[in-house]
């Protein structure tokens, strides 16, 4: 066990090795001089002198190999570098919006984790009924309506014409400002859950160990908490790591739809402003925390399904 | 579709997809069941909402009843009327309906450059690794991986912040997040075709490993790669739009659905009807584009079927 989690762990090294090149790649193709940018995005300057002298400050004139390696070693070290709007450092302003998107995003999580299951669950065991073709094509809605769209009509339904919440902003941190962001963004990644949660449901229920399971005499409960909650849920555990990914891009959809102050926002703001370091952290922050959860579920997988080796 | 059918179907000699298959030479989509194909019917409806898309598409300049680009201050925030402007007018006087229709232009388009270049790109590179492996499967396994580690969208929004918010950009951005889960299917469908009886066959007379991968490996991995590239059309169309909408993506004054309802959200207190109709068109669209997407898995794809 110990073996293939260290195993697992160092698999991820390459991963998000490649992931820090690609981020510090991003800023060297940007077309025109990086020094411009750096000085002020807005003007520039044309002082020969003061871009030299900023170059050489920066380091701009070394190798591509040394800028690499400085780079690399100050991600290490958990310095993401100076945003020149406010001379904030990268990394304490994504750490001030951490909470903000982690509380929507666990919310989100929660949400279309127990809807998707629940509902693809309700409709596998009543597969061909009314209920079970309603639930496909309500599946169907969820994984089509773009994000933004439930989002605006959401706001518009609950929030302005019948104002039961409110409508956008973080409040002092109340439950209520968290239930649109948070039903968004839960609401449309539900509908892929389900969807798979129902065909990995209907595989089990045609295995044989589940007919055994009948011809034993197990009652329908037992079939379905011991035999099809565990092993349908390998497939579906899978999703909801790989749905993380689209969770955070979501996030950064939803947070600005709702003035919700977290880093998707911060990342919007920064991309608008061309402020390329905080860009390159939230990005690189983003993916780093992809990585580490899909190295999660892979190592969850055994607690689920003793079948798979770690070896 | 009955269980035992299923299994009839994926036991039929000639289907194109992996599985037993007798090694005859493989000529491209003859052996393809057009036939069970037309006879689904979220294909059918698919099909019919796409085309539907297309032909708005085409016949937008002619459709549109006024020009979707020039203001009219008289005329702004009108409501929806049957006469008069059926679906409202934004808050520069621009008719919306004339607006929705040409903003199909940008989506299908979208959905289909952006899915060729994942498709091109994704099926040559899967190819490469998965026929020759060692090296080269090294080498585009890891960028694979490591693309396949970055939200795709979150990706695609670095990419046009750091080249600038051009319509190229844009599709080069989206093109370059959607080949890595093409790849990835591709490179494991040449795996397993490589060690076919009818590849080794080949292989034994004397093909040469162009032939062999144009002749026996590509027609048969093709139905998968079909699948995923219709289901990847509705994600890169909603890419696409997401992008539109946070501003990165299809620039004012030109119509997209994702770039109107950014505008919408600004007036939803008073003009809903600005968020409304771009967002219907979308949703639309993508239903369409992911009933096709289902159909085709559920008859092409005796493996990933959903039930």
């Amino acid at each position: 066990m110990l073996r293939y989690l260290i195993r697992r762990v160092v698999l991820a090294v390459p991963v998000l090795l490649g992931i820090t090149s690609i981020t510090f790649v991003l800023l060297w193709v940007i077309p025109g001089d990086l020094t411009q940018q750096f000085l002020d995005p807005k003007i520039g300057t044309i002082d020969a002198e003061v871009v030299e002298a900023a170059r050489e400050r920066w380091g701009l004139n070394d190798p591509f190999v040394v800028q690499y390696g400085r780079y690399l070693w100050n991600v290490v070290r958990g310095d993401l570098g100076v945003t020149y709007v406010t001379n904030e450092r990268v990394r304490d302003a994504i750490l001030s919006r951490l909470p903000a998107t982690a509380r929507l995003a666990l919310a989100a999580m929660t949400i279309s984790t127990l809807l998707g299951i629940g509902a693809g669950l309700f409709t596998a065991l009543r597969r061909g009924s009314y209920l079970d073709t309603a639930g496909m094509v309500v599946t169907l809605f969820g994984v089509s309506i773009p994000t933004f769209w439930l989002g605006l009509l959401l706001m518009w339904g609950l929030g302005v014409r019948w104002a039961v919440l409110p409508a956008t902003g973080y409040g002092r941190g109340e439950l209520s400002y968290l239930v649109l962001p948070a039903v968004t963004l839960g609401l449309s990644y539900a509908g892929a859950i389900a969807r798979l949660t129902r065909s990995a449901t209907l595989d089990v229920l045609g295995a044989d160990y589940v007919r055994t399971a009948r011809a034993k005499g197990a009652t329908q409960q037992v079939i379905v908490t011991r035999h099809v909650l565990t092993n349908a849920m390998i497939p579906v555990l899978t999703l909801i790591g790989v749905n993380l990914g689209g969770l955070m891009a979501g996030s950064v959809v939803v947070e600005t739809i709702f003035a919700w102050p977290g880093i998707g926002q911060l990342l919007v703001d920064a991309i608008q402003e061309r402020n390329l370091f905080l860009v390159q952290g939230c990005v690189l922050f983003f993916a780093v925390i992809f990585t580490m959860v899909n190295v999660c579920v892979d190592l969850a997988y055994g607690f689920l399904d003793p079948r798979i080796r770690y070896d | 579709m009955d269980r035992p059918a299923e299994a009839l179907i994926a036991a039929t000699p000639g289907r194109p997809a992996s599985g037993a298959r007798p090694a005859l030479p493989a000529v491209p989509l003859r052996g393809f069941p057009w036939r069970r194909v037309w006879r689904n019917r979220n294909v059918v409806i698919g099909l019919c909402v796409v085309g539907l898309l297309a032909v708005t598409a085409l016949l937008a300049p002619w459709l549109a009843p006024k020009d979707p680009i020039r203001n009219d201050l008289a005329n702004t925030l009108r409501p929806p009327r049957l006469d008069g402007y059926l679906l409202g007018t934004d808050n520069l006087g621009r008719d919306i309906l004339s607006r929705v229709i040409w903003g199909s232009r940008i989506s299908l388009m979208v959905g289909i450059v952006v899915q060729i270049m994942a498709v091109v790109i994704g099926t040559l590179l899967g190819v490469l690794a998965g026929f020759y492996g060692g090296r080269v499967d090294d080498v585009v396994s890891g960028l694979t991986n490591v693309m396949l580690a970055l939200p795709r969208l979150l990706f695609a929004m670095a990419i046009v912040a750091a080249l600038g918010p051009t319509f190229f950009n844009l599709f080069l951005a989206l093109g370059a997040v959607s080949w890595p889960s093409i790849c990835r299917l591709v490179r494991a469908q040449t795996l397993s075709l490589c060690g076919k009886d009818f590849v080794e066959g080949a292989r034994a007379v004397g093909a040469t490993d162009g032939r062999i991968i144009a002749r026996h490996i590509l027609p048969n991995a093709l139905s998968p790669i079909i699948v995923m590239g219709t289901v990847g059309m509705a994600s890169a169309i909603l890419a696409e739009a997401s992008l539109s909408f946070l501003g990165l993506g299809v620039q004012p004054p030109m119509a997209s659905w994702g770039s109107m309802m950014s505008r919408g959200q600004a007036y939803i207190w008073h003009a809903p009807w600005l968020m409304l109709f771009p967002g219907l068109a979308i949703f639309i669209t993508v239903i369409g584009v992911n009933l096709l997407g289902d159909g085709l898995r559920d008859t092409l794809d005796p493996q990933v079927r959903s039930r």
